[in-house]
């Protein structure tokens, strides 16, 4: 567990106690840890706080999780995501990847390591983007 | 089957209505002597209802007298015409009259046989014959329906059944996910905060406290063990009550290999894939996520296998095959991974066995793969390739070959 902020995530579930156990998790390691029962909602905090990762259940009532997947993949190119659904069904599945989500996972969770790896990985890749950005722009300045 | 129709027919019992003695006695004595039938008497209509409703499936034919006094024959006929429990039960009547209009009437009551009085023995023993006959073929046919019936209720009631274990499964699902979850985290905490509260200066708990920080670790074990046993059980529940919706249609084998990739996603990452394809455009008639399913099984173990054996020396490498090979489709997927060692080889595509550790595989990735390729009529096979790692093929009847140009 490090001091210093991992990053800020994103998590949407309908179910108040899945999101909050993962909340938890995610504030326990360091995270500065958003929540949202559904896309419509996740979508508002994403157009006021800057969000690194977003981790969303797929079957939700109201606007539900590949319709906000499509959301951010159009509007917020610059958050990573991840999927997270109890149904396993395909079509849902191939939607998800190919929007771009980071990888889907099964309830329930046998082993939230694998979350927190990938969860870890779409962070560290957005730090990077960002490093080599502000690499590029101090070269612009230079030039 | 004849042999036994007889033998069940000697055992009828007849129901005679008749209010002459005298043609009673002669009836009886003709038909037991004849064929060994047990003949019940009633000496009037009334009596002849009666009996009917106290014992109403006793009676394997009903002989009936036209003409008596008070209730007769035809009297009789109409009180029972309508009542289902007698629309089987044969009846013949026996009358001194030839009148057709009677017989009409009669048979239109429902009547089955016509006996003239005075009987004659040979005729009477032989008509009565034919419609036991024909009555034990009636119950035969109609036993083999109700069978059948139940049947088809027993399956209605499996597939009700996995329905209704499909919808538990999902319902126990989302409570299992923040139990385990919170067991998780609290297991990944403990240990962290005795750390803390050791470190804190002149720290010295209670006993009781102290024993319960000790004990915490060992309960939560238990409890997520408790956990993922459940969690295993609603697993092969929804696995094996899987509402796949039996749909197959004609997908492009290139199509399904597309789609395995995709949900693979992030787990090919660092692995070479390279996919091989045949020139033409290999159509198979499938339910397209069974066997996508199957392909991303075959992909992820093999990815596992690679993440296990990672060597700096070796480029993780997966080698995908499709293609039409002696009339039918086969897919290969090959990994220069360590290969299969000889017990694993043994026993993989058992129920619930897994090389994996606890956590990480349910053990039916193989055997859920064999039983979707065997279910669309193809093979699946695994062995170690002879220049290394692991391939594991399946083969499915081809729908259709085209030309990439066409």
């Amino acid at each position: 567990m490090t001091e210093s902020v991992q990053g800020r995530i994103l998590v949407v579930d309908d179910e108040r106690p899945i999101r909050e156990m993962l909340a938890r998790r995610y504030a326990f390691r360091g995270w500065e840890v958003f929540d949202a029962a559904d896309g419509a909602a996740a979508l508002a905090i994403l157009e006021a706080e800057p969000i690194d990762v977003l981790l969303t259940d797929i079957v939700m009532p109201g606007m539900g999780g590949i319709e906000l997947m499509r959301e951010i993949r159009d509007n917020h190119p610059e958050v990573g995501f991840a999927a997270m659904t109890g149904y396993v069904e395909l079509a849902k599945l191939l939607q998800a990847m190919r929007l771009g989500a980071e990888d889907c996972f099964y309830k329930p969770f046998q082993n939230l390591a694998e979350i927190d790896a990938v969860v870890d990985s779409i962070a560290a890749r957005r730090r990077n983007w960002e490093r080599k950005l502000a690499q590029l722009r101090n070269l612009a300045e230079e030039s | 089957m004849r042999r036994r129709l007889v033998e069940e027919v000697a055992q009828a019992e007849i129901l005679l209505v008749d209010d002459s003695p005298l043609d009673h006695a002669l009836i009886r004595g003709i038909l037991r002597r004849n064929a060994g039938w047990k003949v019940f008497y009633a000496g009037s209509g009334e009596e002849g209802l009666l009996r009917l409703h106290a014992e109403p499936d006793r009676w394997d034919l009903l002989l009936l007298d036209l003409v008596m006094p008070g209730m007769g024959g035809f009297d009789l006929l109409e009180r029972i015409a309508s009542d289902p429990r007698f629309a089987n039960l044969p009846v013949v009547i026996m009358t001194s009259s030839e009148s057709s209009a009677d017989r009409i009437r009669a048979l239109e009551l429902g009547a089955d046989e016509f006996l003239l009085k005075p009987i004659q023995a040979e005729v009477a023993r032989l008509r009565i014959q034919a419609l036991l006959e024909m009555r034990q073929v009636d119950k035969d046919l109609q036993g083999l329906a109700e069978n059948r019936a139940a049947q088809l209720a027993h399956t209605d009631r499996l597939v009700a059944l996995g329905t209704l274990a499909a919808g538990m499964a999902h319902e126990i699902n989302n409570p299992l996910t923040f139990l385990s979850g919170n067991l998780q985290n609290l297991e990944d905490l403990v240990p962290v905060l005795s750390a803390d509260l050791a470190n804190v200066p002149g720290w010295s708990p209670p006993r009781r406290l102290q024993t319960l920080l000790d004990s915490l670790p060992r309960m939560l074990v238990d409890m997520r063990g408790g956990v993922e046993r459940v969690a295993a059980i609603v697993g092969r529940l929804r696995t094996f009550a899987r509402s796949g919706n039996g749909r197959r249609q004609v997908v492009d084998a290139a199509m399904l290999v597309a789609d395995a990739r995709v949900i693979c996603g992030h787990r090919l990452r660092g692995i070479d894939v390279v996919e091989e394809e045949s020139g033409s455009i290999v159509e198979v008639k499938v339910e397209a996520s069974e066997i996508v399913q199957v392909l991303v099984n075959l992909l992820s173990n093999a990815a596992d296998a690679l993440a296990e054996w990672r060597t700096d020396s070796v480029q993780p490498c997966i080698a995908i095959h499709h293609g039409s090979e002696g009339g039918v489709l086969k897919i290969s997927v090959h990994d220069n991974g360590p290969g299969l060692p000889q017990n694993v080889l043994d026993r993989l595509g058992t129920l619930f066995f897994t090389t994996k550790p606890p956590g990480k595989g349910t053990g039916l990735g193989i055997s859920i793969s064999q039983a979707i390729v065997a279910a669309h009529g193809g093979k699946f096979e695994f062995s170690n390739h002879p220049s290394g790692g692991a391939e594991f093929r399946i083969s499915l009847p081809i729908h259709r070959i085209r030309d990439r140009s066409s």
